[in-house]
C-alpha cells in the first residue's frame, strides 16, 4: 500500500462499519492476537455477517487498501489473518509490521500514584478484601 | 504470569507495605516475552480496595 494512499485508507476504514476493530488492534500492545469470531462480534459490537462463518474466503487478507470494508480494517491497521479455523470459529490476528508495535514502559501502562496516601492498618489480606473498613 | 491483587494494589501505592517488591516485580517481568495475565476476580478485588467507602479521598486517584 502506498504511503500516500494510507491516510486516504485510514480516513475510509474510520467512517466504515468495521472501525471499531480498527482502532482496536491500532491500540493492541502485542504482535499477535488469538481471537474468536464471537469475540471480534464483541470489539465490533454487531453479529457479523453469515459468510464470516460459512466462508473461509470472508477472512482473507488482501494486499491494497482496496476491498471488503473489513478486510480493510485490520490491512490499513497493518495486521493479517492466519490459522483461520472455520470449525472452531477462532483465529489469529498478527502484525505485519512487528516492529512498528509501540511500546509503553511499566510507568506509562502501570504509574505510581504518588498522592496516594496508604491507610494505616489497611489489609489485602484475600478474606477481609470485601469488608468495609473502619 | 498471572499477577495478584495484591501485586497490582503494592505496586501503585508509594507508601502500600511491599511497594518496593511489587513494583520491583512487575519491571521484571513488564514487555518481557511471557504474557501477564490478570482475572476477573482480581479486577473485582482491586476495585474492591480502591473504591472502599473510607479509602474514598486517599486511594480514589489510583484508579
Amino acid at each position: 500500500m502506498a504511503v500516500d494512499k494510507k491516510g486516504k485508507y485510514v480516513d475510509v476504514v474510520m467512517r466504515g462499519k468495521y472501525q471499531r476493530l480498527y482502532s482496536y488492534l491500532r491500540s493492541l500492545q502485542v504482535t499477535e492476537w488469538r481471537t474468536s469470531f464471537r469475540e471480534v462480534e464483541s470489539v465490533v459490537g454487531f453479529e457479523l455477517p453469515p459468510s464470516a462463518r460459512l466462508h473461509r474466503p470472508w477472512w482473507g487478507n488482501q494486499r491494497s487498501g482496496n476491498g471488503h470494508s473489513h478486510a480493510q480494517a485490520w490491512s490499513v491497521a497493518d495486521w493479517e489473518t492466519a490459522e483461520v479455523d472455520m470449525e472452531s470459529e477462532t483465529l489469529l490476528f498478527r502484525r505485519t509490521h512487528s516492529k512498528a508495535v509501540p511500546r509503553l514502559s511499566l510507568e506509562e501502562a502501570w504509574p505510581v500514584h504518588h498522592t496516594a496516601v496508604w491507610p494505616e492498618g489497611l489489609s489485602l489480606r484475600r478474606e477481609g478484601l470485601y469488608r468495609e473498613g473502619e | 504470569m498471572f499477577i495478584d491483587t495484591n501485586v497490582l494494589v503494592n505496586s501503585r501505592i508509594p507508601g502500600a507495605p511491599h511497594h518496593v517488591a511489587a513494583r520491583a516485580c512487575l519491571e521484571r517481568v513488564f514487555g518481557g516475552p511471557e504474557p501477564l495475565r490478570i482475572s476477573r476476580q482480581v479486577i473485582r478485588e482491586y476495585l474492591a480496595v480502591v473504591t472502599r467507602q473510607y479509602l474514598v479521598g486517599k486511594l480514589t486517584d489510583a484508579g
